[in-house]
């Protein structure tokens, strides 16, 4: 299956975009998810001009906290960030 | 109790009517004398009181008692290396409140300069002691992560990314950066502008205004001689900025990566996008453009240095309490006209300019 880490927001709105292929079980991305999401897709409180990420994966673009990644997830997730790509407006 | 209808001071109502009245009346001379020339005193106050409110208020401000900060206010700030972690815990003290811990760098060295620059803008111009007015602790986290592009505002301290070195420098490059993050502090203890659609953009357009303004007195500019440009240095290219307050939509054309500028510079050309993440939770940084450009257009208009007009009316609008979290860009500007017309007057240019100014930004 395919997942795309999607980067956006920041002091000029960009978005960037990197993704992956990878063999997961579709019980292992219910895993990721559930380690990774964050509640709802309202920007922190009092964060200004903050970077926020989105995962996209089994058809379902979920706000996320990369950090929260362990193990084989935060390695596919660390090559996605370090491979971001922005998308030209 | 003080009964009359329009008392002007409390000490001066202490004695009531009656009673001034029987000790004018005594036998006791130096008693009478006190008593008539104390009340003598409390007709001339109230004829001072009467005359004044029958005055057009920006008549009433002129004998207003100037705006006095504490004397116990100054500068509370930090600078920290984060030496490219994401642990501001970790951070590294180098500058506390005027003490050089260790050798500075050249981005500690703009985060002193222009974080101080901030701090006395508002503090010299507005009595304001720090983002929250009670003396908050500024705090620098420079170098923040690896090839971070970006700098923002945490809720409560200020960290700025280096820039990839490709497509951005370092974000402390431009005071307008630092004093637009520290301007998201004054904003959170003041109105606390909800950051979506556009309260938001309201939220962001603050920022660049103050930021703007904290560059402009740096460099001693008046508004004709400013570029009116929010981050110059810190996207790499001569013809690059972040953005254009003078000409939103503007600040980069053709960049090889990130393409055109988004910013709208009218309210007809608002840009409606979705309020999550990836729509900048409803545009806030592409339709700030068009309260930037009233700024704009309104110091244009009226003239001289940036913060000693326009840049008053914005700040009595931005802290004035009937601004609402939710306010939308014609609260804001109906706030304008009306700190306009209180500072300087009904019919005066200051006030034309400002309600021209919205017109041109046709809000």
């Amino acid at each position: 299956m395919k997942i795309k880490l999607t980067q956006s927001g920041g002091f000029i709105p960009i978005t960037r975009e990197a993704s992956a292929e990878v063999d997961w079980t579709k019980e292992e991305s219910d895993k990721l998810i559930r380690q990774i999401a964050v509640t709802g897709n309202q920007p922190p409180s009092q964060v200004r001009d903050g970077i926020g990420h989105t995962v996209e994966i089994d058809g379902k673009e979920i706000p996320v906290d990369v950090d929260k990644a362990s193990g084989k997830f935060a390695d596919v997730l660390n090559k996605l960030q370090m491979n971001l790509k922005i998308v030209k407006k | 109790m003080c009964n009359h209808s329009n008392h002007f001071s409390a000490i001066q109502c202490i004695i009531p009517p009656y009673m001034s009245q029987k000790l004018s009346d005594s036998n006791d001379k130096k008693i009478a004398l006190q008593s008539v020339k104390s009340q003598v005193e409390t007709v001339k106050l109230r004829a001072k009181r009467s005359f004044i409110i029958d005055l057009p208020e920006h008549q009433a401000q002129l004998l207003a008692p100037a705006k006095k900060a504490t004397k116990t206010a100054k500068l509370n700030m930090q600078v920290l290396n984060m030496n490219h972690g994401t642990n501001t815990a970790s951070a590294k003290l180098v500058w506390d409140n005027g003490k050089i811990i260790s050798r500075l760098d050249k981005q500690e060295k703009n985060a002193v300069a222009a974080g101080t620059a901030t701090w006395n803008f508002y503090y010299d111009l507005f009595g304001r002691n720090s983002v929250d007015n009670l003396g908050l602790l500024l705090k620098h986290y420079v170098h923040y992560s690896t090839k971070y592009d970006n700098a923002m505002w945490d809720g409560s301290e200020m960290v700025y990314g280096d820039g990839d070195g490709k497509i951005f420098g370092d974000f402390t490059s431009d005071p307008d950066i630092i004093g637009h993050e520290l301007t998201h502090g004054v904003t959170q203890n003041e109105s606390n502008l909800e950051y979506h659609d556009q309260s938001g953009a309201l939220n962001e357009s603050l920022s660049d205004v103050f930021g703007i303004m904290v560059k402009q007195r740096m460099l001693n500019q008046e508004v004709t001689q400013s570029d009116w440009l929010i981050g110059e240095n810190c996207l790499i290219g001569k013809n690059y900025a972040l953005r254009s307050m003078k000409a939103p939509g503007t600040a980069y054309v053709n960049h090889p990566d990130l393409g055109t500028d988004p910013q709208p510079a009218t309210m007809d050309n608002y840009v409606k996008l979705p309020n999550t993440s990836n729509g900048d939770w409803g545009g806030v940084h592409t339709n700030s453009g068009i309260t930037n450009y009233a700024f704009f257009v309104a110091a244009t208009n009226i003239g001289g240095f940036a913060w000693e007009k326009t840049g008053k009316i914005w700040y009595d609008a931005m802290t004035d309490k009937a601004l609402k979290s939710t306010a939308q860009f014609a609260d804001f500007k109906k706030l304008t006209i009306a700190h306009a017309t209180q500072l300087f007057g009904k019919g005066s240019n200051e006030e034309k300019g400002v309600i021209a100014a919205w017109k041109t930004a046709k809000v």
